[in-house]
Order: structure tokens, then sequence, then C-alpha cells
């Protein structure tokens, strides 16, 4: 088939919801993740205050999270008082989350109280042998949950291009299973911890993966099963990052400074679904400036063939 | 900050007085655009912060990002930009600007707060976006309707009166919630106000302490009212690993040497003493101890050589740290016994392996070894400056003790640096016995008594802050929180509603519906729904006639 390829992206930007019912998905991951992200600083601060007696230390995790939250707040004041609206959300929508991936990411290969469990610096060549040191449950389970993740993004694109309900039903059914799995993956590391595990960036890869698809899948129920088209490519994202630049999986004891289970849980419980939200926001902007560029093709094509046939 | 609400400045006179400027600059900071472009400088500049490392020496940065690169980041205060005098100056334009602002929203909070006239509720349910249905009742039995509907559906309401011959009502959901905005930018602020206050120097205070164990540091120097004494440090590490579990100092608080307080610091555990915290924040090696037991029944004679964690051998990879005696301290004389005693190496853990001595990783229960070398003999040398000819012998696989150190402080006993060969001079008589390692608890013989080593002391690195701002800071935190809930998870609802009696049907009436609200509800579903809720109350079944204007 010749024009295959146009006809599929003509087909995507005709299944992608209208850029209005976009542009208030976006808004609604912000205005629900701002609040949260909000929290998430201001647990932070608290936190540190106890341990530290120091609530604000200019450390690179918690500026880089002030950038994001300044991001977030530039944006929704620009789209109260400004009507930024369209494709300006789109752009901060990734711009933002951007930012969160720095705070998440990013300043693990800076120097800061917030580095996990040192990071390689270039990701494993071997994909298998991040599986190393795994026992053999978690390891099929983990497997399971990653290739869920990437088996349901295709079926609900494929089910939501062709319109076939039983692909996306199927994609759905299959994002909840790999949600099973990546959930079972966390019960079983924490037992093995005897803790919550939220020291590695290994493990908080794996909790914010969790907290983008239970987000992803709260949108594709409640409105539109695109939702997961947005979030599982973040997810998935995540997850590869997590597991290759990660090649200790195994569990460091807690340091004095993590001790305080509160604080601890509370700051990170919320980071999850804060991110989450802004993960799902992200993919939605991604998926929004797609529909722009290939609506913008479509016309100019379409300019293109109206002139030939002059 | 919306730009309709900005007040006009008034008419341009001749002359410009101070007033106008004042006027001017107050308008410019309300808008949006300034606050834009300092919110952009300060988030840039916070972010090149977490890139270049923050308060390092000069030669860091010079080295790392060459002379003039280096030189540009030092000029522009990017090596300390949270108190650069820009950022500081900035982040006061952008407080200031906030402050505008946060009474601007105070006067919308009270707009909103406040009940609308009856012609604003009339001239608004004309406008697109409302609802109307024909009720079969009487416009005031109908008004009665809609306010009981309206409740059940959550909402508070009230009839406004008559604007020509419509009764209008106003209805509310969240109304408390016009605050939030108000709220949350006062809050930031307080929190903003609170920072300032906790980095003023005078009335805060962020400075650390390093206590050595059994020692005192004096408070005088760095104006605290008090002296910090060690009685003791603990370290625990989780059983048979390297991580540390926690790491706890008995510290006792003096003023004017009575002890005032004594209690034990832990991380998560400070002791909090007249505003101010002692917060645990680091630990470190005091001093190898020693004592000689010398012979013919004389009292033992106590040394110490004090430990450094820049011990490291030259061309060591900078911040990395190598505990150690310090070159210019790895000699102590003994003159009543004419001798030297000489700290060549030092590891603060270790094990015997046979003979050898093994340097272990910290935390698997090693003990600390020091190697020794005895210099004996010495001819008139009666003090640490009068030493003679300078004698040097290999002591050790490239390992050099030359007396010279003792004015000529150089080489490092605990590596490899190497020191030139010094010409033996004169021949003079000297023994050197060398003593090798050292565990502590052992103890060797030697020619001038039995040297035990004791123990190593630890130290204590004690952060201290006294921070006023924080109790603003919390209240901002709240009430930010408290705000952005207002603002986004309970917004705001309001709606207008208007009952016109049909003019040759005194028994019905339309009534026309508009809502308007916070941006995360579905208005236009919302105003359905209330209407779907009026018409049920009515008992009537027919549809509503249709939206205006779509």
């Amino acid at each position: 088939m010749p024009h295959s390829g146009k006809t599929l992206s003509r087909r995507l930007a005709a299944t992608l919801p209208s850029f209005e019912a976009m542009d208030q998905a976006i808004y609604r991951t912000i205005a629900f993740g701002f609040p949260l992200l909000t929290m998430v600083i201001i647990t932070g601060a608290v936190w540190a205050q106890y341990v530290w007696q120091r609530w604000w230390g200019w450390d690179p995790k918690e500026t880089a999270s002030l950038v994001t939250w300044l991001i977030y707040a530039g944006y929704l004041h620009g789209r109260r008082n400004r009507g930024w609206q369209g494709i300006t959300t789109a752009r901060f929508a990734v711009l933002g989350f951007l930012a969160v991936l720095f705070t998440l990411a990013g300043v693990n290969f800076l120097d800061s109280l917030h580095s996990y469990g040192q990071p390689v610096r270039v990701a494993s060549s071997s994909l298998l042998a991040g599986f190393a040191g795994l026992s053999r449950p978690e390891t099929y389970l983990t497997i399971a949950f990653f290739v869920g993740h990437l088996l349901a993004f295709l079926l609900v694109l494929s089910g939501v291009i062709s319109d076939r309900l039983v692909s996306t039903r199927a994609g759905i059914v299959v994002a909840s299973l790999a949600l099973l799995a990546n959930t079972a993956v966390l019960i079983l590391r924490c037992v093995e911890a005897g803790r919550l595990t939220f020291t590695s960036g290994y493990d908080f890869s794996l909790w914010f993966v969790w907290g983008i698809t239970v987000v992803g899948l709260w949108v594709a129920l409640r409105r539109t099963p695109l939702a997961l088209v947005a979030s599982l490519p973040v997810a998935l994202l995540i997850c590869m990052y997590g597991y290759l630049y990660f090649p200790h999986k195994g569990h460091v004891p807690l340091p004095p400074a993590l001790q305080n289970k509160l604080w601890l849980h509370v700051h990170v419980a919320l980071a999850i679904f804060a991110y989450g939200a802004l993960a799902l926001g992200a993919g939605w902007g991604a998926l929004y400036l797609l529909k722009s560029a290939l609506a913008g093709r479509g016309a100019a094509a379409e300019g293109a063939v109206r002139a030939a046939g002059k | 900050m919306d730009e309709k609400d900005v007040s006009e400045s008034p008419q341009p006179s001749e002359e410009i007085t101070l007033g106008d400027v004042g006027r001017l600059l107050g308008r410019k900071l309300k808008e949006m655009t300034t606050v834009f472009y300092l919110l952009i400088i300060l988030a840039a500049a916070s972010f090149l912060a977490t890139l270049i490392p923050q308060h390092q020496p000069a030669e860091h940065y010079l080295q790392r990002y060459g002379p003039l690169p280096g030189y540009l980041i030092m000029a522009t205060g990017l090596n300390h930009v949270s108190t650069a005098g820009w950022f500081l100056g900035l982040l006061a334009v952008l407080m200031l600007s906030l402050l505008l602002c946060a009474n601007h929203l105070y006067r919308l909070g009270a707009s909103r707060w406040s009940l609308p006239a009856a012609s604003f509720i009339s001239r608004f349910t004309d406008g697109s976006g409302s609802l109307s249905h024909e009720l079969r009742q009487e416009p005031q039995t109908a008004v009665q309707t809609v306010l009981a509907a309206s409740r059940r559906a959550g909402f508070r309401g009230w009839d406004r009166g008559l604007a020509e011959d419509r009764s209008c009502l106003y209805l509310v959901r969240h109304r408390w919630t016009a605050w939030g905005a108000t709220l949350a930018h006062y809050a930031v602020f307080a929190i903003g106000l609170g920072a300032l206050l906790g980095s003023l120097p005078g009335i805060s205070v962020n400075d650390y302490l390093e206590v050595n164990e059994h020692q005192t540091s004096t408070g005088a120097a760095k104006q605290l009212p008090f002296d910090v004494r060690l009685n003791s440090f603990t370290l625990k590490h989780f059983s048979g690993t390297q991580h540390v579990e926690n790491y706890y100092s008995d510290v006792s608080l003096l003023v004017a040497g009575e002890e005032v307080r004594r209690q034990v610091i832990s991380v998560n555990q400070p002791l909090k003493y007249r505003g101010y915290y002692l917060v645990q924040s680091s630990w470190g090696l005091g001093a190898a101890q020693l004592a000689i037991k010398r012979p013919g029944g004389k009292p033992a004679q106590k040394l110490e050589f004090p430990l450094d964690k820049e011990a490291c051998p030259v061309g060591h990879d900078p911040g990395t740290t190598c505990w150690g005696v310090p070159s210019e301290e790895s000699i102590i004389f003994l003159p009543d016994q004419q001798a030297a005693l000489v700290a060549v190496a030092f590891y603060p853990e270790a094990r015997r392996q046979g003979t050898e001595v093994i340097e272990q990783p910290a935390g698997l229960s090693g003990t600390a070894a020091l190697k020794l070398v005895l210099v004996s003999r010495l001819p008139a040398s009666r003090g640490r400056r009068e030493a003679a000819a300078p004698p040097a012998r290999q002591i050790d696989a490239g390992v050099q003790v030359s007396f010279t150190q003792m004015t000529a402080p150089g080489a490092s006993p605990g590596g490899s640096s190497p020191t030139p060969p010094t010409p033996e001079a004169g021949g003079m008589p000297h023994a050197m016995q060398e003593l090798g390692w050292v565990l502590a608890g052992e103890t060797v013989s030697t020619a001038v008594g039995d040297i035990s080593f004791t123990r190593v002391t630890r130290s204590t690195g004690l952060g201290i802050r006294k921070d006023p701002g924080v109790p603003l800071v919390w209240t901002g935190f709240i009430a930010c929180l408290l705000g952005l809930v207002m603002i986004f998870y309970l917004p705001l609802q309001q709606g207008y509603v208007t009952v016109t009696p049909r003019q040759n049907d005194p028994a019905g009436c339309q009534v026309s519906l508009r809502l308007r609200g916070g941006p995360l509800t579905e208005t236009q579903a919302d105003t359905h729904r209330l209407l779907e809720n009026i018409i049920a109350a009515e008992g009537a079944v027919t549809p509503p006639t249709g939206r205006k204007d779509q």
C-alpha cells in the first residue's frame, strides 16, 4: 500500500480528541498535579527541617523541583490571565514534565542529597544484565510488567486507530494486568527489604511508573482510553531508565536521614501521584503536538493538491 | 492580576512627580509580564545553580571551566546564586510584586464574596451558555422551587429581588473559596518573608562546629552563647555492612563553664536550646592516642597524633577523604629520652592477617592501625627546633623521614609522596627502630619504654541553626496548601438564575440559568444537572427547551 503511512497518520490525527478536548485534558492533569507537586515540595521542606533544621538548602533536587513548580505556576497564571490555551498548554505540559524528569533523573548525576545509589553514567549494554541478583518470581513479574506496558500501548493504539473496541478493551485489560504485575513486584521488593522501598533510583522508577499507570488507567476508564496512549509511553521510558541505569537492584539500608518514616512516606507517596498526573499531562501534550504537526502537514498537502488541480 | 483590574494612572500633568513614578512602578510590578520575566530569570538562575557546583573554592571553577568562564562565573555570582546580591534583589522585587498581586486578589475575592445586584444577574443570564426552561408554576413558587432544588445540589441561594419584572436569584457553591487565590498569594509572600528572615545574619544562625571527643569547642568565636563539649561519640553500623545506621554524640552545653544541658544528639534528634538547634551532621576522627610506659617507674606519658581527613598523597582525587596524620604533625619529640616518634602511616580500620596488616573498608569492625618509627639518641636535640644535621634514611618502601621536616614540613608520612633524598650529614650517631604496624589496643616494647596505641578518638560535626523565620514559613505552607486546594479542588461555582413571568399566562414562567465556576468543573454539564434538578422539583416531565445561542 503506497499511501499507508499517510493514511495511518491521517487516521491517527482523526482519532485523537479535538484540540479543545486535549487542551482541557492537559489542563485538568496540571490543575490536579500542581497542588500535589506543591505538597511534595512542602513535605520535603518540613522533613528537611526535622532532619537538618534547615527547610531549604538549595540542594539540586530542591532547586529542580522549584523550577518545575515555577514552570507550572507560570503556565497556570498565563492561562488564567492571558488565555494561554491550545498549543501553549501542550508545550508547557511537555516542558514542565522535562523539568520533572530532570528533578527525578537528571540530578542523580549531580551531587545531591537525593542522588540515589549511584546510577551508572552509561546504560548497561546487555539488556538482560539488569535482572542479575533478582529472585526468579521478581524477574518474571518484572518482565511481565514491562512487556505488558508495551503490549497495552500497542493494543489501545491499534484499537483507537482502527476503531476496534475489542482491541482497545484488551489494551485496558492488559494495562490493568501490567499494573497488577507492577504492584506485585513492589510488594515483593517491600517484603524482601522489610520496609517500603523508597530509596533507590530503581525502586523509585517502579513507584513512579505505578503512579503514571494508575492515573492513566483511571482517566482511561472514566473518560477516554486514549489516556493510556498518552501515559504508557512515558511509563515505559521511565521503566527503561530505572532498569538500565541502576544495575544494582539489591536493597541498601536506609541512611540515617531517611529513617524518619512518616515524612519519607508522605513525601514520596505524594510525589508518585503528582508526577503520575503530570506525566499524563505531558503525554497528552505530546499527542497534541503530534496532532498539530499531522494536521499542519495534512493542510499543507491539501493546499499542494489544490494548487496542482488548478 | 487581571489586566482589566489594573487601576488607571491619573491624567499626566506637566510635571512628573515622585508619586507618578511610584504609581507607574506599582502598576508595572503588578503586571503579569513583569512577574513572568522575573520568574523566568529566577528559574533560569536556579537551574544554573543546580548545574554549577555552589560554594566551591575559586580554584575549582578556574580548573573546571577554564580561566575566563571560571572568572565570569565568580564575577556574576553564579557560584553562589542563592546568596548573590542580584538574585536576592530580584527575589525582593518578586516579593513586592507578589504583595501587590495579593492585595489585588484580596479585592477580587471581596467582589466575589459579595452578592451581585439583580441587574447584573439579569444581564448575565442573557449571555451565551445559559439554559432556559418553562415552568408551570407561578413566579413566586418557581423561585422557591429553584432555591430548594439548588440547595439539594449543594448551592446556597439568595433571592436578589427584581430586575425589571424578573426575579433574580444568586446561587453559590464553595463560597468561602472566593478567597483561595488571595490566600495562596499571601502564603507565598509569607514563605518568602520567612526565608528572608532566616537568611539574615545577626538574627539567624547557620553554622558548623567540630568537636573532638573529651574536648570543648568554644562558641564565642561563632557568637554562640555556649560552649560544646563532646563526652563521647558512637557510630552504629547495620550489622555486617558498611552502611551507617546512625551516629550519636553525647554532648554537654556549657555556659561559663557550667553544664546547662546534656543530651545525646543523633540524626533526626537534635538538641534544642534557647532557639538554637544542634544537629548531627557529620563525624570524623579526632586523634590517635598513645601512651609510653617509661622504665624506672616514671609516670606514663600520653601522646597524641592529630588525625585529618585530607592527608591524601599528592595527585589524589580532590574531594576524597584519606584519614591520616598530617605531615607537619607526624613527629613527636620525646625530649627527656632524646628520641622522636614518627607516625608513618595510618589506617582507620584494619586487621592482622598473619604478619601483614590489611586495611579494611569502614564499618566492618576493624581496628585502627598506626605505623610507627622510633628515632633515638639524637645529639643536641633538646627541643623541636634544635634539630641537628638532618639524618635521612629509607625507612620503608618509598617513605623517607628527614628531621628537616620539623622546620620545613612537606612530606606526607601517610603515603607515597616522595621526599627528595637528603644527604647523610656528618655521620651523626642515631638509631632508627621500625616499630611497624601497631593496632589500637596493642603495645610494643622499645628502648624508651612500652609504647601502646590506646585508641582513636572521634570528632563530631554539629550543624548549629537558629531560624526565626520558620513559624512564618510553616504558616505560609499551610495557607498555600489551603489556597491551592480551594482554587483547584473546591472551586468557587456561582449560579445566576432569573425567573420571568409569562406575559399571557400568570400560572407559568420561564427559568433561565447560567453557572460559571472553577476551571475544573464542567460548568455546562453542571448547568444541565442543576436544571434537571429544578425540573424534577417542579414535577414536570418535559425536557429542557434547549440552549440559547448554541
